[in-house]
């Protein structure tokens, strides 16, 4: 495939476990056989239960490892380390504690050989911080900031440097469902405005449908590509809620039910998740009413 | 003495932390969220001030207690107590008397001298020798052994065998004051590099820097709190150590002060010596902690 941004073929990744004195060292298969690929300009999620190697698939994209075997290819080319074509944002924020909010970017900008000189720098980052909407926060250490606030500053580092692709491990996981779902809908406009490709990976079903064009599906020990879904929504009309749309709602229950080992749509028989209930009622509904949508907040 | 002095400033330390905290400013509506790392950190304005004051003057109630506790508690001895342990005013007289005739300030200004060389020494030599080992796993590895025997090695010990190298001049102490203010900076500033959290490092790799610019710009950095508190335990150390070698073999400083005072039964001199140290750590001390404190600003995990 050579319309491939991202081309991950047959990858493994095995990792040494060090022994102690009691119990001896052994081979630990993080990944097996992973298989896929992310076209130009896509938004493409990965949800996975943990074990299912997520993350090191996306340390392994990111260069941050290298694989057993296998390939990974960036506009058909083996990856050799880090990149800065490959921007990541961790869950964790990763900003520098000593840098202000604009000093965090314009080290990335540094970094990067981006803007000639430190003024333009400096323009350039503040550029980025009005971007993520926190142009009066430049000044903040990261200590004085939320954890949404902190994800943003991370946000707009990655982007500072203009990346082709923008890897996302989990960015939303730490934050609270109300600024996670604002962020959400911020990073769905960056994404639709820079038109950079996009992996993200998450542990939220809902997340993955809700962002991704397509979702990759992993299962669990060890990591293995169980089935990618195709996400084709509709936009929805302006005022409604989009995730309780009937296609949404289709899609979520899908993925859920791959992730939950039914790799069929047939109707279950009993869901055993007593918070999957109103998700399926909720198809017959099919109406943004709060009530639902508040139930649909609540996956696990 | 010594938990007091490193005690106290920990605490101001904070205070001066949470009051830096909180700022008010701009989107305060954000800064409320409960979610936001450092929460219960940093209480309101009203209930910051007052202890903060209040801890002052509970502190300077104790200091005057102490004060008169000695005043009078010689009272209660024979004559002969009182002559080994006078009341304050007498020690108090008998260091003012020293300030005037110069004597003081000469004695000060041996032991000043020679705890700043011998401190600057061993920072400059700890931080260096710190980083290496720190970033170096089998540099580490190789010496971890050795330096373990002579951090485990009193610097006192070794007092005696530096005098008979080096004589019994200035070098000899400076000398000790460098052995013993190298192995906080020196294990300190190890374990700083070695603790730098390794998201600054796959974030920094990411950003593409190579391994040079991630040594000097993000391990560096974020080793500084650490590498301080090093600096800091050196700094009390570096006194404690001098004070020692000027009593066994010296002929000025405050340790000389103390023994020849007692040699000569001038026991308010004596006392006034002792003070002296007191103030000579308090100073340094402070001057540590307001150093780590301007660089070390954004730190709140300390």
């Amino acid at each position: 495939m050579t319309s491939a941004k991202i081309r991950v073929s047959d990858v493994n990744k095995i990792f040494e476990v060090p022994g102690s004195r009691r119990v001896p060292g052994h081979l630990a298969t993080a990944v097996e056989g992973v298989d896929f690929d992310v076209h130009d300009g896509e938004f493409v999620t990965m949800v996975g239960p943990s074990g299912s190697g997520k993350t090191t698939i996306l340390d392994l994209v990111a260069g941050l490892t290298t694989p057993t075997s296998g390939s990974i290819l960036v506009d058909g080319t083996p990856i050799n380390g880090p990149g800065r074509d490959r921007g990541v944002v961790f869950q964790q924020y990763a900003l520098l504690p000593w840098k202000s909010t604009l000093d965090n970017i314009v080290f990335a900008l540094k970094a990067a050989g981006r803007g000639r000189h430190r003024a333009e720098r400096r323009r350039l980052a503040r550029e980025y911080l009005e971007l993520v909407g926190l142009k009066d926060y430049a000044n903040r250490y990261p200590h004085q900031l939320s954890g949404g606030m902190k994800q943003r500053v991370a946000i707009a580092r990655s982007l500072s440097y203009q990346p082709e692709i923008l890897l996302m491990d989990e960015p939303f996981g730490a934050l609270d469902a109300q600024t996670r779902e604002l962020l959400q809908s911020e990073l769905l406009r960056l994404w639709k405005s820079t038109g950079t490709t996009v992996l993200f990976i998450t542990h939220s079903v809902e997340e993955a449908v809700y962002l991704g064009q397509r979702v990759v599906v992993l299962e669990a020990r060890p990591g293995r590509v169980k089935a990618v879904v195709d996400v084709d929504r509709p936009e929805p009309p302006a005022g409604t809620d989009p995730r309780s749309t009937p296609e949404f709602i289709t899609h979520r229950r899908r993925v859920w039910e791959l992730l939950h080992g039914r790799d069929h749509l047939a109707e279950a028989p009993e869901d055993p998740d007593a918070h999957h209930v109103p998700a399926t009622h909720d198809l017959s509904i099919a109406g943004p009413t709060g009530d639902a949508h508040r139930l649909e907040r609540n996956p696990s | 003495m010594s938990t007091t002095t490193t005690e106290k400033p920990l605490d101001s330390r904070t205070n001066t932390l949470t009051s830096s905290g909180t700022t008010p400013g701009v989107g305060s509506r954000e800064r409320r969220n409960p979610k936001r790392s450092g929460a219960g950190r940093t209480p309101g304005p009203s209930r910051r001030a007052a202890p903060a004051w209040r801890a002052r003057l509970r502190g300077s109630y104790a200091i005057l207690a102490f004060i008169l506790l000695w005043e009078f508690a010689p009272l209660l001895g024979s004559p002969a107590f009182q002559v080994f342990l006078p009341r304050f005013h007498e020690v108090a007289l008998a260091w003012w008397e020293l300030l005037v005739s110069g004597q003081l300030w000469e004695h000060f200004a041996a032991s000043f001298a020679r705890s700043i060389v011998g401190f600057a020494i061993a920072t400059a030599a700890g931080i260096a020798l710190g980083l290496l080992i720190g970033w170096y796993r089998a540099l580490y590895e190789t010496l971890n052994p050795l330096l373990e025997v002579f951090r485990n090695t009193a610097a006192l010990a070794l007092l005696p065998v530096f005098v008979l190298l080096l004589g019994i001049g200035e070098l000899s102490k400076v000398t000790i004051v460098v052995y013993a203010a190298f192995f906080p900076v020196l294990l300190n500033t190890a374990a700083g590099v070695k603790t730098v959290d390794p998201l600054l490092i796959r974030a920094g790799m990411t950003l593409g820097l190579n391994r040079y610019q991630l040594f000097t710009q993000v391990v560096l950095p974020a080793s500084v709190p650490t590498i301080f508190t090093g600096i800091r335990i050196a700094g009390s150390s570096a006194i404690l150590v001098l004070v020692a070698a000027e009593m066994v073999g010296a002929k000025s400083g405050l340790g000389f002060l103390i023994t020849s005072s007692q040699n000569s039964f001038l026991i308010p001199q004596m006392y006034a010596g002792v003070l002296t140290i007191s103030l000579l750590g308090l100073i340094v001390n402070s001057a540590l902690v307001a150093l780590e404190r301007r660089v070390s600003r954004w730190n709140t995990t300390l």
